[in-house]
Parts: structure tokens; C-alpha cells; sequence
């Protein structure tokens, strides 16, 4: 009996996930390879490199941006002009899954709308020109030339509206705004605004209503989203009082909170409180030192990104050198306290935070029952689904959601939550003309959730007894 | 309810009391069978019991009252197979002929009843279903004497009993093939 315990304890501790999540990727901008860091480990456990040679011409600036569902990261090489697609949805095991190269477009920095349809990626050679990609396929991209004369396109972020794209113009100490057409190949109705400081990075808060310009020349601009497209300067112009020159910014996941790092020696990280859309103060300047190290500081590369669960924060660095002192950089949020993840390298850059990807089920149905009580009857709807293939993780249950057949999908309620080894669901209680629509979504053990597979047509007519 | 039956029913008798024979009492039980192929497919044919009382008035005049019960059914029901019951029990009153022979006495009867059923399902998706059906019934048996006041009986009766409490009719009616004693007391 014991060695039968013995075995089973052995085979549990084999069965387990050898992760914990979230995670962070890096993008070492010297060797053009990444890494993956599982931040859940204490100490983080780092992955790779990864894809070393594969990712095109070294030693240039890059970025890294993830693709809603977490299932792709897409990285810019500057020099090489191209996009790379990487499949993350194993982070342990990141495999290239494509690449677009853009013309003689000197790829930066990477923004994708929050729905994942489309990703704008500016041109770090100081051209006029985006590149507009539409993700459903990932096999072309479009060129797009600002309309505002003389004005650059060097950094760049898209609101939660999926509609609002939003550019810094370091040059010309603007930014430049627009609603994405409806073909995701360019802006409409673009217009300007003064943002003092020569901004290199953007950001725009979880809610879209407060976006952040990382000015190099210590100070960061403030304005406010009031509709798609339409961007007013904010009810506090600007934050100043920073003493590291501010490259990368990027808000808290609850949007109270947006984090800054500075280029020094070392590199410094900031805190802004944000009040409300577009009211935005100091919080803490220079709240803690980082592990990193630089003299100069790049458009547009994202070198800090926050946990999703917004405990930690990541810091690559701002601009790609070798100085052996450099790691990436763990935040604690609670604390401010900066500690090196071991096993990075030292020509880090760019970063990005992400939870495991979690998929929907796959081939969802909808039957509908009719339960005979003899006096009455019930209807069901009985809902099916199987396990997807795709998901590398462990998935510890699935949830049901409902909302009425044409409803929007803001009315969507949990109706249920099911163990992983259910793969089947019935509505019961319904009365004969009840119509509705279903979502049923995986979650993995950490509660990570993704997004849902819908179902509402009923396919079969069958009486039950 | 129940109770305002039976006060009914004995402010009936009482009047037509003056006028009677003799009385008889009786206790009756039996076979139970259900018409509707679902309820009989859940619930299956029960048993009932049938105690009731009778003024025999002039020329095998006759008329009663009795109360039906013990048909209280247990099944599973629906396509999660979820526990159920249905009882049904009635209070009848009849008016009838008997044709009084040496040791034997044949007689029919008609009635009226009100029935009550209740069928409880173990599911959360269950309704209530507690209802009273009213209805006429017709019923035909034989008394042997083997003694001079006590009797045996043998009786046949058919309850039409097609009831929808909710949205669907459902046929409760059926037979029911009893036998019983009773005791009959003249003046």
C-alpha cells in the first residue's frame, strides 16, 4: 500500500505543471532571440533563448507585443524590416509561426488592438508610414502615410475601443490620432496635438479614456480619449518632475496606477497616480533603481510591462548594450523593490507580461430537450462541447454563460461552472419559446479564462420521457 | 374542502334517513387502474380502499357516501430519471338501485366525486401540481350474505377523470375491481 502511495505521489509530482504563470518574454536585442520567464516561480524560472538566428538581423531595436488570446507574440526587427509571429502558446517551447516583411519600413514599435483583429507598427527610421496588419491571417500588411504634413510616426498605441490609434512624434514634439478604417489599412479623420517634450512612447489607460506620452525631456504629457478617433488634452497637461529621461510607460491593469522607466545608470522606475481619465500626478519618482543600465533610449520599445495581475512589473532596458551588469529587472509593486531575474542576458530590451494562453473548447452544440412530467413539460437545452486540442496546459474547469438570443453580449451571466472532465451542460427549466445564446469558456487552474465559444442554434428536437 | 364535502354529503343523508330500511357500512379495497399509457408507464396500477356508508330507502332505493384513497404512487419520471409521486384520493357520493335476493343482492350505482391528485418530482425544474377534478362515475357489484347482517362484497367502477392542471390533459381515470365486507343494520 505504501509503495503504492509512494508511486502515486511520484506520478502526481510528475503530472504536475512544471509552471505556475504568469509569464514575461524578453526580447535580447544583440543576439535577436528571446526568453520567456515563468513569473509565478519563486525565483522566476527563465526559458530559452529562443529562435536565436531565426528572428532576423541582430543588434537592432525591437519589440515585443502579445496578441490578446496569448497565443502569439509578434516582434519587430528594425533592420531586418520584418514581423515576426511566434506562437506562445506553450511559453516553455515559443515556435516561430510566420513572419511579414514590411518593404524598406524600418519596423519598431508594435501596438495590437485589444480585440486582436489588427496590429499598427511604426517606422523607427523617422518615415511618415505605418504598417497596418490585419491578424485574422497574418500573410500581408498595408502601408499607410500620414496625412499631417511633416509629422512622424515613431511610437504607437491603440485604445480599448479597438478604434483609436494613437502616435508620438519625438521629432515634432506631437501626437497624432485617427480612427482605424474599416478595412484595419489606415487612419480616418486624423488629426494633432502639441505634447510637450518630445514624446518616445505612448500608452493608453485599460479603460481608454487616458493616454500617456513618455516625454525624453523628463516630463510626461497627458490627454484624455473622449470618442473614438477624438483625443483632448488632459485635465493635468502634464506630469513633471522626473530626473531619468522617461522611455517607456505603461498603466496598471485596473488603470489606477502607470509605471515609468527612465534611461540612467541605472535605469530608474516612476509611479504616476492616475485620478481619472486624464488627471494624472506624480506618485513616486525614481521609486526604484533598476538592474539594467543604458545611454540612450529608443522609439517605441516597450522596456517595462506590468503582471497581468498587476503585482509585479518587468523592466528590460531602454537601448541594447552588453554592459554585463544588465538583467531584467523584477518589480514588486507592493514595495518597489527591484530584484534581477537570473539566467536573463544582458542585452535585453524589449518586454511584455502574459498569461498562459487558454483556448475555448471546440465543437460546441446545442440540443434541444423536452422533458415529459406528464402534467407538463420541461425544456433544456442541452449544451456539448470538447476539449481543445491546443491548449498546452491543464484545463481545470469550463464555464457557461447565458444571455438572451440577440441580446448584447454585455447582458451575458454565469449560469455555470463545471469540472474539466465535464464536457456537457443542460439548461434546464425553460419554458417552450426561451431563446438563448451561450458562451462556455475554459479555465485553466490559476483562473485564467479564455475567451468563449458561442452556441444558439438548436440542431436537434429530440423528447425525452 | 374535504370537510365541506362531508358535511354535504351527511346533511344529505340525514334527511332521507328518517325514510330508510336500514343502514349499511362497509370497507372495500382493490385493483386501481390508470387509463392515461404515461402515468401507468411512471406510476404504474395501485391499490385503493374504499370505506363508505349507505341508507337503503324503500324498493332497493339507495343512496352513499364513501371515500377513495391509497393511491399514492412513487416512480421516476423524465429523462434524469428524478424521483416522483402522485396520490390521488376522492370523496364520492352516489345514489343507486340493489335488488335484494335470498343471500345475494346485485346493485349499480352512479356518483359524483371530487378528486384530488398531487404529483411531486424531485427535480429543480419541477412544478407544483396539486388540483381537485370533479366528476361522475358509474360502479356495479353484488352483496352475498353469509350471515344475516354481514356481507361480502365484489364491485366494479369506471372514474372518467381527464384533468389538465397545467398545460397538458392528463387521463387519471380507470377501474377499480374491489371486493370488501360490510354490515348491514335495520331498524
Amino acid at each position: 500500500m505504501k509503495r503504492f502511495f509512494g508511486l502515486l505521489l511520484f506520478m502526481t509530482i510528475l503530472g504536475s505543471p512544471a509552471f505556475a504563470g504568469p509569464w514575461g518574454i524578453v526580447v535580447n536585442q544583440i543576439t535577436m532571440n528571446i526568453q520567456t520567464i515563468d513569473l509565478g516561480q519563486t525565483p522566476p524560472k527563465v526559458y530559452g533563448p529562443f529562435l536565436t538566428g531565426s528572428l532576423g538581423v541582430p543588434g537592432y531595436y525591437c519589440d515585443v507585443a502579445i496578441t490578446p488570446d496569448s497565443n502569439y507574440a509578434l516582434i519587430s526587427n528594425f533592420a531586418g524590416s520584418k514581423v515576426y509571429r511566434i506562437d506562445i502558446s506553450d511559453p516553455t517551447n515559443p515556435v516561430l509561426a510566420g513572419s511579414i516583411a514590411v518593404g524598406s519600413f524600418y519596423a519598431e514599435d508594435i501596438a495590437i488592438s485589444p480585440n486582436g483583429q489588427f496590429a499598427v507598427i511604426s517606422d523607427g527610421g523617422g518615415s511618415r508610414q505605418l504598417v497596418f496588419i490585419n491578424l485574422s491571417n497574418f500573410s500581408s500588411y498595408s502601408l499607410y502615410t500620414l496625412t499631417s504634413s511633416n509629422l512622424y510616426a515613431q511610437a504607437v498605441a491603440i485604445g480599448n475601443d479597438n478604434s483609436t490609434v494613437i502616435l508620438a512624434d519625438f521629432s515634432n514634439s506631437r501626437i497624432i490620432y485617427g480612427r482605424v478604417n474599416a478595412t484595419f489599412s489606415g487612419l480616418v479623420s486624423e488629426s494633432n496635438l502639441y505634447a510637450e517634450g518630445n514624446p518616445l512612447n505612448i500608452s493608453i489607460s485599460p479603460d481608454g479614456s487616458t493616454v500617456l506620452a513618455a516625454g525624453f525631456y523628463n516630463l510626461v504629457s497627458v490627454f484624455q480619449i473622449t470618442g473614438p478617433g477624438t483625443v483632448v488634452p488632459g485635465t493635468t497637461t502634464k506630469v513633471t518632475g522626473f530626473h531619468e529621461y522617461p522611455q517607456s510607460i505603461a498603466f496598471s491593469p485596473d488603470g489606477k496606477k502607470a509605471y515609468v522607466v527612465g534611461m540612467g545608470s541605472p535605469n530608474t522606475f516612476s509611479w504616476l497616480q492616475v485620478n481619472g481619465p486624464g488627471n494624472v500626478t506624480m506618485g513616486g519618482e525614481r521609486a526604484a533603481n533598476l538592474i539594467s543600465y543604458s545611454s540612450s533610449a529608443y522609439f517605441g520599445v516597450d522596456v517595462v510591462a506590468i503582471s497581468p495581475g498587476g503585482n509585479y512589473a518587468i523592466a528590460g532596458n531602454t537601448s541594447p548594450t552588453t554592459d554585463s551588469r544588465n538583467r531584467v529587472s523584477l518589480i514588486n509593486l507592493s514595495n518597489y523593490q527591484a530584484t534581477a531575474i537570473d539566467a536573463t542576458q544582458t542585452d535585453l530590451g524589449s518586454v511584455a507580461t502574459f498569461n498562459e494562453a487558454v483556448f475555448a473548447p471546440t465543437n460546441t452544440g446545442l440540443t434541444r430537450l423536452t422533458n415529459n412530467f406528464i402534467f407538463y413539460k420541461e425544456y433544456i437545452n442541452r449544451l456539448t462541447w470538447q476539449a481543445n486540442d491546443k491548449n498546452k496546459f491543464p484545463i481545470a474547469k469550463y464555464r457557461v454563460y447565458r444571455k438572451a438570443a440577440g441580446a448584447a453580449d454585455s447582458t451575458y451571466v454565469q449560469e455555470a461552472e463545471v469540472a474539466a472532465s465535464t464536457l456537457q451542460y443542460d439548461d434546464r427549466g425553460l419554458t417552450k419559446n426561451d431563446s438563448y445564446t451561450y458562451k462556455i469558456t475554459s479555465l485553466n487552474d490559476r483562473g485564467v479564462e479564455s475567451a468563449g465559444a458561442e452556441v444558439s442554434n438548436v440542431i436537434v428536437m429530440r423528447r425525452g420521457r | 374542502m374535504k370537510k365541506s364535502y362531508l358535511v354535504i354529503v351527511v346533511l344529505l343523508i340525514l334527511p332521507v334517513a328518517v325514510y330508510a330500511v336500514d343502514f349499511s357500512f362497509g370497507f372495500q379495497a382493490g385493483l386501481r387502474t390508470v387509463n392515461d399509457s404515461n402515468i401507468k408507464d411512471v406510476y404504474k396500477n395501485g391499490l385503493c380502499y374504499f370505506p363508505y356508508a349507505a341508507v337503503n330507502l324503500f324498493k332497493g332505493f339507495t343512496i352513499g357516501a364513501g371515500y377513495e384513497f391509497g393511491y399514492s404512487r412513487d416512480g421516476t419520471i423524465g429523462i434524469y430519471n428524478e424521483a416522483t409521486t402522485l396520490k390521488v384520493t376522492g370523496i364520492e357520493a352516489f345514489v343507486g338501485y340493489q335488488y335484494s335476493l335470498p343471500m345475494v343482492t346485485p346493485y349499480v350505482f352512479v356518483g359524483f366525486g371530487s378528486f384530488s391528485y398531487t404529483q411531486t418530482v424531485d427535480s429543480p425544474a419541477a412544478q407544483a401540481v396539486d388540483k381537485t377534478q370533479s366528476t361522475f362515475f358509474v360502479a356495479g357489484g353484488i352483496k352475498v350474505y353469509p350471515m344475516k347482517n354481514l356481507y361480502i362484497s365484489a364491485e366494479v367502477k369506471y372514474v372518467p377523470l381527464k384533468v389538465t392542471p397545467l398545460e397538458d390533459e392528463v387521463d387519471l381515470g380507470g377501474l377499480r375491481l374491489m371486493g370488501g365486507l360490510g354490515f348491514t343494520f335495520g331498524y
